[in-house]
Parts: structure tokens; sequence; C-alpha cells
């Protein structure tokens, strides 16, 4: 009964990371335990280097193995499978121990933390049923463990229906909670999305309202190699006047095949999100020799690289020397449509400020000097939601960066060159003492992309830099920098140690074991109270010099109760002139409660002393 | 500077007395946490640790979309609150608790509580849980907590558990308690409690074999009758002659009878060693003067001075002032009366204390030592004689025990013990 559900869950463990194989093993080690009935006696500290080591030894076979991409069966990602498989052959090893510590309660835990680590992937109803039979035999098994609770048979029929009316109740709570979870999640998601919308990277960009502009200190990307200063997440191509947003208007995508090794040269650059959903990769308008470890992504006609499905991956790299792999198409007449309505006070504005038959480059810096020179970057103006841009280019002239990027794109389109909106990052923050450039939630950007003729498309920012603090190149103060580099040492502790593999694993967990034992072994244990040398957590349990001290004195006549103390032991002995056994339980009190004394001269010497009684 | 004890500092938050530990119950954070409290009361050690996994997997549940973890959560939570649901009808309706502790115990000594439980109603009851109450940072319950198995009507249950302090002085517990175990085992019927306990952490007797007191000019007469209070029970002598004047309850009939003539018993007065007991407790002072571990020479020194009262209280002697620290205790009990016992109790609550002024000491003593014999002083690390002196200077006799290194007294009269020693249960001849 008791192997029962550490049975369930290695049965799941084996569906769910499609490793039979090893499942099996261990199933069947743990049901040679039963067969066999034999157990080792181990002390308390030997048990947990069992543990440790039947730990390391499950967490090495689980990465060892590579899972199929998606979700069912044998798709358990390899982190979740470490741990799964980790904590079961632990369950596993336990019941090889006789009494182990802390009983039946931390086998139960050990098969409970498997069972949720194979849910780390879909499974579907087969994860539902095998969790509903992991409980029903772990409750049976708790059961069977507490030789203070009666058996089934034995209980009472009140509490037998009392048991199934908790069973049935919990089921349908458990049913419900499951079934009100996932569109719960959805609509916090929703909720969530929304107040990302306005940093521009959802599928559209709206214009308007200022109220969930994200401007934080969290850390997004890290980032090292050579600078480069944006980084584009999405491009929008359409403008919706009605709503003043803008879209994509162009679905098509191709998927691209990403390299497995970060690069080695100059050109360089690698990326780690640290933040922020990872919906979309961050990349240059050029770049090539792509990697990451989700092995494909998909690019779509701007650029614009996604994952595919739920492959997110936080590191990425590429190479800003190699040839272009993401590869934006030409101009479409949607990158030069202006919406009728503002044409006029778009063209107004162009007579103004630029002279007929100006380059498209001289175009784009005149505008570009006009934004400069008279308007002011904010992010407190109030503005009518019914037309944001207008307000922003003829009445209110300050706005943040979308408003500067809407309006330079449909200036520009009103000027005949092709033009859209990108957003992303800008980069500007360096780390002095890692030399890595930090990209926090507040250097959310956006920008033009224009299409210059023998050039193609060009990156363009209307936004005044000097006026937009964060986005200035600059280093980090050295208070934050060294804040930065303490949580960069964690993430790289975390990340080192995922790129073990299982031998290093192994020797790693090995080691520790070891070391473990040398400062068990050195250090001995320390009482509570260092002053007075008492040991609160000294022997629960008798030596077994003193069992048989007491087993002798038994055989002679002198009986002792568990709760007479020894110190009142020996006084009885000493009035009934058995000085020798007295003087001995004295010693072995002050050894046992007060830590003084050779615990092997005292053992020696009551073990002679034992024998002669029992002679 | 002294290492910090860290096992103390899961209990600075907690008051020491049980009348704290209940206000702060009844107060605005008790009351207000006091929903969580009873969840985690109402919950069986195996429910608590279905909850603990539950708060634990919650973290990971949240992502709903892409794990399934949530079904686990799922399961963990429904059980636990269908547990605590249907939990009202395990109450021990008619069953009486009762706690059975030591007033006493030594320190790091394993002590017993006895809980009984009867079953006065008509109800069977099936797996009761005893729970402890929260013990202080140096206690340690030895074992696990007793389970009934069984209590049918009228029956009785006797289960014991296993409990070792570490440091001297007054304990308050909380109550124990007794609950039926719910089915499926993760929650607990209404509680039932019994009273709140106290005892007393004393310290342990060193063993003092023998103990060589300075010859005192002094020795009161009347000492049993002023010591004990018991009324006249001197030495007999013999007998004599009755003489007018004597006391006619003295007469001693059969020899009267015997001899012819009234006859009455002669008594002798006893004369006694009334003896001070003086405990240095300036741990800061031998720390200042060199001593390593001021604080296990202060438990060695109360360990000490409970041996020399331990060894007294067997001779003819008669021990009047104990005085720890700045602190001046008048043992008023007598021999054989339970003094050892108070003297335990006094030296249980003892403290570090300031350094010992022997000015100061000596006129607080002055009263007291004009019908002393002999004065002890108990001191720490080592001992500059200055107080012996003093004391000396009143016609008192006077000797130091020095509790540290080997010579750390410098009196002529003193002698030194190593804490060791006293620590190992060394038989100690003084």
């Amino acid at each position: 009964m008791s192997v029962a559900p550490l049975l369930v869950a290695l049965a799941l463990y084996g569906y769910a990371a499609g490793a039979w194989p090893v499942a099996a093993a261990v199933a069947l080690g743990t049901l040679a335990s039963i067969a066999t009935k034999r157990r080792v006696a181990l002390a308390p500290a030997a048990q947990r280097v069992v543990l440790a080591a039947a730990i390391a030894l499950g967490v090495a076979l689980g990465l060892a193995r590579a899972p199929a991409p998606g979700y069912g069966a044998g798709t358990l990602p390899s982190f979740a499978s470490a741990i799964a498989l980790g904590v079961l052959v632990a369950a596993g090893a336990r019941a090889w121990i006789r009494a182990p510590e802390r009983g039946y309660a931390i086998t139960f835990a050990l098969a409970l933390v498997g069972v949720a680590a194979c849910g780390a992937t879909r499974l579907g109803s087969i994860y539902a049923i095998a969790v509903l039979a992991f409980f029903t035999a772990s409750l049976a098994a708790l059961r069977a463990h507490d030789a203070a609770r009666a058996t089934w048979a034995e209980q009472s029929p009140r509490d037998k229906r009392v048991g199934v009316a908790i069973g049935v109740v919990a089921l349908g709570i458990a049913a419900a909670i499951a079934r009100t979870l996932p569109p719960l999640y959805d609509w916090a998601q929703g909720r969530f999305d929304l107040a990302y919308e306005f940093v521009g990277f959802k599928s559209d960009l709206r214009l308007g309202s200022l109220d969930d502009l994200k401007k934080s200190d969290e850390i997004v990307l890290r980032i090292s190699g050579t600078r480069v200063d944006y980084l584009r997440g999405a491009v929008y191509d359409h403008f919706d006047d009605r709503t003043s947003s803008w879209s994509l208007a162009r679905r098509d995508t191709r998927s691209l095949v990403l390299r497995g090794s970060p690069p080695r040269d100059v050109h360089g650059v690698e990326i780690r999100r640290v933040g922020g959903w990872g919906e979309r990769y961050f990349l240059p308008m050029r770049a090539g020799a792509i990697g990451s470890p989700a092995g494909e992504a998909i690019v779509d006609v701007t650029g614009v690289m996604r994952p595919v499905g739920n492959r997110r991956y936080d590191h990425y790299w590429f190479d800003l020397a190699a040839p272009d792999e993401l590869a934006a198409a030409d101009p479409t007449p949607e990158d030069s449509r202006v919406p009728a309505r503002l044409r006029a006070a778009l063209e107004t504005i162009l007579v103004d400020w630029t002279r007929p038959g100006d380059p498209p480059d001289v175009v784009l810096a005149k505008i570009a000097r006009h934004f400069d020179d008279d308007y002011a970057y904010s992010l407190s103006f109030e503005r009518p939601a019914a037309d944001p841009l207008v307000d922003f280019l003829l009445v209110n002239k300050q706005g943040h960066c979308e408003y500067f990027a809407s309006a330079m794109a449909l200036l520009a389109r009103a000027a005949k060159i092709p033009a859209r909106v990108a957003a992303g990052y800008r980069v500007a923050e360096r780390n002095p003492i890692t030399g890595r450039y930090i990209v926090r939630q507040k250097n959310a950007h956006a920008w033009v992309e224009a299409w210059l003729p023998g050039s193609g498309w060009q990156t363009i920012d209307p936004t005044p830099a000097s006026k937009l603090e964060e986005n200035i190149a600059r280093n980090e103060s050295l208070g934050r920098a060294l804040l930065d580099v303490a949580s960069l040492a964690g993430a790289a502790i975390v990340d080192g140690w995922s790129r073990l593999g299982p031998i290093e694993l192994a020797m790693i967990a090995m080691a520790l074991t070891a070391l473990f034992v040398v400062v068990r072994w050195l250090g001995g244990p320390r009482g509570a109270r260092g002053g007075a040398g008492i040991d609160v957590t000294a022997g629960e349990r008798p030596l077994p010099c003193l069992a048989r001290l007491l087993e002798a004195l038994a055989a002679h006549g002198v009986t002792h109760a568990p709760s007479e103390p020894l110190e009142r032991l020996a006084r009885r002995l000493a009035d009934a002139d058995l000085r020798e056994p007295a003087e001995l339980v004295e010693r072995y009190a002050a050894l046992r409660y007060g830590g003084v004394g050779d615990a092997a001269a005292i053992a020696d010497a009551m073990d002679r002393c034992a024998a002669a009684f029992s002679r | 500077m002294r290492p910090l004890n860290l096992a103390k500092l899961n209990h600075i938050l907690i008051p020491q007395t049980k009348t704290a530990r209940d206000r702060f119950r009844d107060g605005r954070f008790g009351r207000v946490v006091a929903p969580l409290t009873g969840f985690y009361e109402a919950l069986s050690d195996e429910g608590r640790l279905v909850a603990s996994m539950a708060f634990v997997f919650g973290g990971f549940a949240l992502d709903v979309r892409h794990t399934e973890i949530y079904v686990v959560w799922c399961a963990l939570v429904a059980l636990v609150v269908a547990s605590i649901a249907l939990r009202r009808g395990y109450r021990l309706d008619d069953v009486r608790v009762e706690v059975e502790v030591p007033r006493r115990v030594t320190v790091a000594e394993e002590m017993r509580f006895a809980f009984v439980v009867r079953n006065d109603g008509a109800r069977d009851h099936r797996a009761l849980r005893v729970r402890g109450p929260f013990l202080p940072w140096d206690g340690k319950w030895i074992g696990d907590m007793p389970r009934v198995r069984r209590l049918a009507p009228g029956a009785t249950a006797r289960v014991e558990v296993g409990c070792r302090f570490a440091e001297r002085g007054e304990h308050h517990l909380d109550s124990f308690s007794a609950a039926a175990l719910v089915p499926l085992g993760l929650s607990l019927g209404r509680p039932l409690r019994s009273t709140g306990c106290r005892l007393l952490v004393v310290p342990k007797i060193a063993r003092v074999e023998r103990l060589a007191l300075p010859t005192g000019r002094r020795h009161q007469p009347g000492g049993v009758a002023l010591a004990s209070k018991t009324g006249e029970s001197m030495d007999l002598l013999g007998v004599r002659p009755y003489r007018a004047g004597d006391a006619v309850r003295d007469l001693h009939a059969k020899s009267w009878a015997r001899l012819g003539v009234p006859v009455v018993r002669e008594y002798q007065e006893e004369y006694f060693s009334r003896i001070g007991v003086v405990v240095d407790t300036a741990v800061e002072a031998a720390e200042a003067g060199g001593a390593k571990d001021p604080e296990r020479l202060l438990e060695a020194a109360v360990s000490l001075a409970a041996g020399v009262v331990a060894h007294l209280s067997r001779g003819e002697a008669l021990i009047d002032l104990l005085v720890a620290g700045g602190r001046v205790h008048e043992l008023t009990l007598g021999r054989s009366l339970g003094f050892l016992d108070q003297a335990l109790d006094l030296l249980a609550c003892v403290k570090p204390g300031p350094r010992l002024d022997p000015d100061a000491m000596v006129e607080r003593l002055a009263t007291h030592l004009t019908r002393l014999s002999c004065v002890i002083v108990i001191a720490l690390g080592h001992d500059d004689g200055e107080l012996a002196e003093r004391i000396r200077g009143y016609g008192v006799a006077c000797t130091v025990i020095a509790v540290g290194d080997r010579n750390a007294a410098r009196d002529r009269e003193s002698k030194t013990v190593a804490a060791e020693s006293i620590e190992r249960g060394e038989a100690l001849a003084l």
C-alpha cells in the first residue's frame, strides 16, 4: 500500500517524459524492497546523505534525456524531468530504509513534488486521472502508516460516510476550481496585456491615453557584445485615422532556422531576456547568424522575429556582420498610404517645413529638426481623444515618442517617402563594471523606418534625443552597476547550473555529499547554548551501551522507568550499594546531556559493567 | 563580543509568560490573525503538509495555459477545504483532559509530561491526536506527540511525552490539546485544551563530596529553634533529679517510677554553623577579566552553588543567606524542610548581573553578617579577595571558590574549580 502512490507517480513520469525504462527501473527497485522485505537501518545523517545522493542521481538521469517538442507524452521539459526523477528516486530509496526519518510524510511529499513536476507539460485528462489516483493511494498509505488510526474496515459507518463525503466534496471543489482557473487566467492576462499594449509590443499601437504607459526601472534585457541602438519588437504599417492606431496590414510570415551556438567574434551580440513576456524577439533591423536554443522562429515581412508557438527562450544571439536573415520586404502601397482626412493638414505642414524638390533624406532631416526645435517631449499633457495626432501637430505640440514617430511617418508618406512605425527598445545604458548593456522597461521606444532609394529601409528617430533622458547613451551609476552585477551573478549561477551535463552534476553532488560528511565528522553536534555546552538535540534514544547496562540491571532486579531521570537512577543505584553502575550512569548522563566525557571510554566501561552483571 | 544565540531569534516576538501570550492573542493583532491560527490549528500534521504543499505549488500553478501543475494545486486545496468544512461533527463532547507536570526539572534532563484523557460520555472516540504547546527556544520535545487509538465510553487514556529544556528559569507553557482526527486524516475536530502549566528548570547540582568550612568564632545557639521554627528539638543529654522550677512536661515518668523520686529530662542546646552563600553573576566583568566563555562559567558557578547548598543540607550547617548578583535572599525554611528546593528555585532564575562591588555588598549584608558563622563566595573567572577581606573584617569567616581556570583565585583561603569538572560531574572536594 505504501508504495502505491510512488508507483502512480513513476508511471506518470514515464508517460510525461517518455522515459519508461528509467521509470520502470525505479519502480522495480522500490518493489524489490517490498518483495525482499529487507530494510537498511541508517542513522539520520546517513539517511540524509543517501537522500541527497538519490536526488543527485535522479536529477542527472532526468537531465540526460531530451524532451520532444510541443505538448503531450514525452514532452516533459528537462528541468521538470530532473526535478521529478530526482524526488521520485529519493522516495524510492526511502523504501529501503528502516524507520526513515520523519516517517511516511516525507515520502509522500517527495512523490507529490514528482507528480506536480510532471505537470510542467500538458497531458490532458491523463494527468487529472493520475493526480486523482495518486491522492487516493496517498491518503490510504498515510492511514496505513499511522498505527493510531483505525483501518477502513474498523471505522464506524458514520466515519465512513464522512470520509466519502469529504472525498466527494473535495472532488467537486477541485473540478470547479480547475474549470474556473483557465478562463480566469485569460481574463487576468488580457487585462495585463492591455496595460502592456500601450508600450507598443502588441499587435497594434494606439495613440491617445497615457494611463498605462510603462516607466518602470525593471530590467528587461541584458546585452553583451557590440552596441545596438535600436532593438525592434514590432513594426506597424497601417494607420487607422478613426481610432488613431497603428497595426500591421500584412500577415505573411516565413520560418527561420536558428543556429545552436552563440557567436564568438567581435560582431556577435548576445541578448538575455530577464523580464517581460518573451512573446517576441528584440533584434536590430538587419541581423544575421541568428541563433537560439529554440531552434526555429517565425519572421514576418517587416523583419520582426517571433517564437514558434510557446517555445520561448530567454537567450538568443546574432551577428551584425553576417548576411541579413531578417530581410524586411520592400515597401508596399500600405507604407505610403495617408488617411484622406489628414492629408490636407499634413501637406500644409510640409509646405511650411520643406521645399519642393528636396531629396527624401533632406525632407526627413528637416522634419526632424522642426520636431527638435518646436516640439516638446512630455508625458504629462491633455489631449482630445478625437484626433490626437492633429492635436499634437497643430495645437498642443508636446507628446511622447509614439506621437513623434507617428507624425513623422505620416509626414514622410505625405512627402511620397514610404515610412512606417517601429516599436521596441532603445539601448542606452551600459554597466561600466561588466561592460554589458542593460535595457529597462522605461527604454521602450517608438521610431520611424523610412525607405530611401538606394539605401532601403533606414531607422530615423524623430524624438528629440536630448529631451528623452533615459534613452541617452550613458553608463550606470556605480551603485546600480554593483546591484546589477549581483543579480547578474545570481542569474549566471542558475544559467551555469542548467548547462551542466549529467556527469558534471553527479560529480558536484558527490563532492557536496563528501563535503557534508566531512563537515559533520569534523564539526560534530553543537549545543544550542554554546556557553553551557548543552545539546538540546542530543539523543532521543539512549545509546546502546546504556540499554545493555539497563538490561543487565533489570535482570538483577533494578528496573528503570522511562520517566525516571538518569540522575535519580544513579542515586537509587548508589543507595542500593551499586556504586560502579551508579557512577557509570552519572558519567553517561554527563556525556549525553552535558556533552562532556569520552564517549568511547564510557561505552566501554558500561559494556564491561553490563557483562559483569550478566555473569 | 559574545556570540549571538541564534536559537533565541525565533522567539524574540513571542512573550515569555502565558499571561502575556494570552494578552497578545486577545489584542488587535492576535484577533486579526486568529482565523489563520484557527485554520492552522484545525489541520492535522498531514493536513498541514498538504496545505504547505498547496502554498508552494500555488506559485508554480499560476501559468494554467502552459502547464498542468494547477491540477495538483486544485486537488490539494480541495482536500484541505473539504476536510475543514466537514469537521464539525468531531468534537470531543464529555471528554476531560488533564496534564501532569513536574514542578521542577533539572536543566538538560529529560522530563515527562503525562496527558490524561477521560471519556465521560457515551460516544466512542477514535484516533485522538494530542498536541503540546509551543515550547520556548530552549525546549525540545523528545519523540513524537502521543496518539490515542481509541477512547471508549468511561475509559481513561494516559499518554506521556518527553521534553528537555536547555536553559534554567521559569517556563510558562500554553495548554496541551486533544482533538479527534476527521476521516481522511487531514483535519481535526474542535480541540479540548488543558490549562497552561508552569515549571521551573533548576540548575544541575554539582557533585560536592567534601566542603571544608573555615573555622568561625560564632556558633549560633538555639539553631534549630531559630532555624526551623518547629519548637524544641534539642539533643537529649540525660536525666537528673527534679529541681523546683523545672517544666512539668520534662518529667520522665519511667525513671520517676523506677527511682521513686521525680526525674526530669535534660537537654543540650545544639549549635549550628549559619552560612551565607554569595554567587558572583558578573558575566561581563569575567569576560573583561579574560574569561573566554563567561556564560559557561556562570552556569558552572550556579551549578556549584546548588552543589554547595545540597552538600550543606546534609550536614550540621544551615544556609541563612543566598546572594545571587545583587539580590539578597533569606532562606527561612531551615534544615530538611525544603530549603534545598527553595535555594534551587532561586538559583534557577539567576541571570547575569553587574560586577560585585565589595563596599556595597558588605553594606547590604551588614545586618546579616552579625549572625553568620561563615560566608562562601562563588566567583566567576577570578577573584581578587577584596570582598572576602571585607567580610572577614566583620569577624565572619569567608572562603572563596573561583570557577574558571586553575589558580584563578588570589585570596589566601580560596580554591579554584575548573568549569569542566563541574560540568563533567566530577566529585569535588573543596
